[in-house]
């Protein structure tokens, strides 16, 4: 499947990319719900803990559906919780799915991404488990719609005494135990749930969890708007002895059920089964033929300063005792955990990590070569770009600017923008994804911090900051990066021309000199 | 509509005979025993369901579980216009053992014949059903006889 997964994930891209830009305009890039799907919905689940907590109070096993019509009775209070309830579990799907989409269309779930990925299907299936039986739990004709044709696909599996699905067939009341049952499985496993999202994060260091504060409160703020003006109606109480005519589904939950009923047992459970597999093969399939090779650490460089194993958004580096005799610790990239992102090789001022052939000191080669063919002048701006998921794309010219194309924007040296001003440029202007899109996590903070804020390597205080520009500009923000260009090659041409150094080092000092290393 | 569902366990039917002296013989003392029984399977019965003279089941009603020596489950519906409807189910056993037990039965296996459902189970009777209305015939184990259930609810 690999050869038709990766046009899909290509062409989800191109759909996703004037959707982010659309809503990068409205919200910004910070608050974009669409860069922030996995944590609304870990914020969606704690707000289900609470409202479902409120709705327990109130919930009879004996009586289901005369429970919750009771609980929808409450004006004040029980009718507007159960439709947040409601609402929020819905959304939790769409975030979660929306995830997951994303995930698969910048091809982030092979390699150290797997457990992230399979964690996050068990967290979807999860979702939907809980869904399943919180509509049960009312008892009204979709609920026993819901557990009719559940029960149909359990019974398939041979381990039960007698079938289910005799239980709702009016033979005998429904028994208690069911809906305990029920309600049990409803709240144990959204607590269990915890345990996954710690695993689902294990592997990324400072994960975050919850939505900037604006956004998470918008989105509660809306849930209850919502509830109040759409309440949650009460559907009719379940019978044996009575069809039900039009059953209203919630099709976040129930998308399979017109299938389900219209279906043979056992297609359902094969569609089940097909539906539960495949995403799970996903990173097989998305895992590139050569996958880039992990960051290596050159002893003879490091200082051991940490800046890398504080930097890398993968813990994948850890300090070691140093084995060239020396005294004290050296980086070491454990490369099962490395996805090869570079940023390590932006962190470190005497360029001793990063991938090979995308270290500091291969990206000034590659830099110095790209400056001899195109000697840009004091009017001329020269872009580095993330050729990832940033609005400019591959290495070469774009809009007249030469451009230089890295693998994250955090993955570049600050000595490399020094390097291009020192050699005669006007500027030079980083186009770099969305912070919070960025497809290695980090790589825009950490450059921000690093020509701004003095965070290690930094830009040197030497580098005119007038003629540094970051762009935050995702694949559908052309236009937007075209502009900060336009804008930028503007001030820079009213400056005064920078002196151009024929020959300019800029290597950072180190215990080796860089003679040596060759 | 038309809903047929029960639970109805058949008779488990074990072959038992004597051992012969050479095979008591071969066993050592403690394990002889005077009858030797095969692990036992449901009685064969055959379902027959119809609705209105159209036959929605004419075949062998198998026990359930690994071994078919578990109780026959039963569940079909079928959809019918409102108004009544001659509804026929029988479920009889096929095979030609004696109901009142064979002579030196033992006491297990007459506590087993006297659970099971009676040789014939049979109900044909016309159902009034209204409309979304559901009709269930189902087994009902303290009569021991097919009965049809509607909603008692007004």
């Amino acid at each position: 499947l690999a050869p038709v997964l990766t046009p899909i994930a290509a062409g989800l891209r191109r759909l996703l990319a004037p959707l982010d830009a659309g809503v990068n305009r409205l919200y910004g890039s910070r608050h974009n719900p669409l860069y922030q799907s996995g944590t609304i919905a870990a914020a969606l689940m704690v707000l289900l803990l609470v409202t479902g907590l409120y709705l327990l109070l109130f919930y009879r096993i004996g009586a289901p559906w005369a429970s919750v019509a009771r609980i929808t009775d409450q004006v004040w209070a029980g009718r507007w919780i159960r439709g947040v309830h409601r609402y929020a579990a819905d959304l939790a799907v769409v975030a979660t799915l929306f995830h997951a989409l994303r995930m698969f269309a910048q091809r982030r779930s092979w390699g150290r991404r797997v457990l992230p990925w399979v964690s996050g299907l068990v967290l979807f299936g999860i979702v939907l488990v809980s869904g399943w039986t919180g509509y049960v739990l009312v008892w009204d004709t979709f609920g026993r719609e819901l557990a009719v044709e559940g029960a149909r696909i359990f019974d398939l599996v041979p381990i039960f005494s007698e079938p289910i699905g005799r239980a709702f067939v009016g033979e005998r009341p429904i028994p208690g135990a069911f809906f305990f049952l029920n309600l049990f499985a409803h709240i144990a496993i959204p607590l269990g749930m915890g345990v996954v999202i710690w695993l689902h994060v294990s592997r990324v260091a400072r994960p975050i969890l919850l939505p900037p504060k604006p956004l998470l409160w918008g989105t509660i703020a809306g849930l209850v708007a919502l509830a109040l003006v759409w309440p949650v109606p009460m559907i009719p109480e379940a019978s044996a002895f009575r069809l039900p005519g039009t059953v209203p589904l919630d099709l976040f939950y129930a998308f399979w059920l017109p299938l389900a009923a219209a279906w043979p047992a056992t297609w359902s459970a094969a569609a089940l089964l097909g539906l539960t597999i495949l995403p799970l093969l996903v990173p097989r399939w998305t895992r590139p033929a050569q996958a880039p090779p992990p960051s290596v650490v050159d002893e003879r460089t490091c200082t051991g300063c940490t800046q890398c194993v504080q930097d890398c958004p993968w813990e994948a580096i850890a300090m070691v005792p140093r084995s060239d005799g020396r005294e004290g610790l050296v980086g070491k990239v454990d490369p099962s955990r490395c996805v090869s992102c570079g940023i390590c090789a932006g962190s470190c001022a005497p360029m001793g990590v990063g991938p090979p052939g995308r270290t500091g000191r291969d990206q000034l080669e590659t830099v110095r070569r790209l400056l001899t063919a195109q000697r840009p002048g004091p009017a001329d701006v020269v872009v580095v770009a993330c050729n990832l998921g940033s609005a400019v794309g591959a290495d070469g010219r774009w809009m007249g600017s030469p451009v230089h194309s890295v693998s994250c924007g955090g993955s570049v040296h600050t000595s490399v923008l020094e390097l291009i001003l020192r050699s005669g440029a006007g500027g030079v202007l980083v186009v770099a994804c969305p912070p919070r899109d960025c497809w290695n996590r980090e790589g825009p903070k950490w450059l921000e911090q690093r020509v701004h804020h003095g965070r290690e390597a930094e830009l040197y205080e030497r580098v005119d900051r007038r003629r540094v520009r970051i762009a935050y500009a995702s694949q559908g923000e052309t236009r937007e990066a075209l502009v900060v260009l336009r804008e930028f090659r503007t001030a820079v041409t009213a400056l005064q021309p920078p002196p151009a150094e024929s020959a300019p080092d800029v290597e950072r000092e180190c215990d080796v000199p860089a003679g040596e290393l060759a | 509509m038309v809903r047929f569902s029960w639970r109805a366990r058949g008779e488990v039917v074990t072959r038992c005979r004597r051992p012969t002296a050479e095979e008591l013989a071969g066993t050592p003392a403690h394990m002889r025993q005077e009858t030797i029984c095969e692990e036992g399977v449901v009685a064969p019965y055959h379902l027959r369901l119809s609705v209105n003279g159209r036959i929605l089941a004419d075949s062998t009603a198998p026990g359930s579980g690994g071994r078919g020596d578990r109780s026959m489950y039963l569940f079909r519906e079928t959809r019918v216009t409102p108004g009544t409807h001659r509804v026929i189910a029988e479920l009889v056993r096929t095979d030609a053992a004696d109901e009142a037990g064979a002579a030196g039965e033992t006491a297990s296996a007459r506590n087993r014949r006297q659970r099971a459902i009676p040789r014939r189970l049979s109900v044909d009777t016309t159902v009034a059903i209204g409309e979304r209305e559901v009709v269930l015939v189902t087994y009902d184990a303290e009569r021991r006889r097919l009965t049809v259930v509607a909603d008692q609810r007004p």
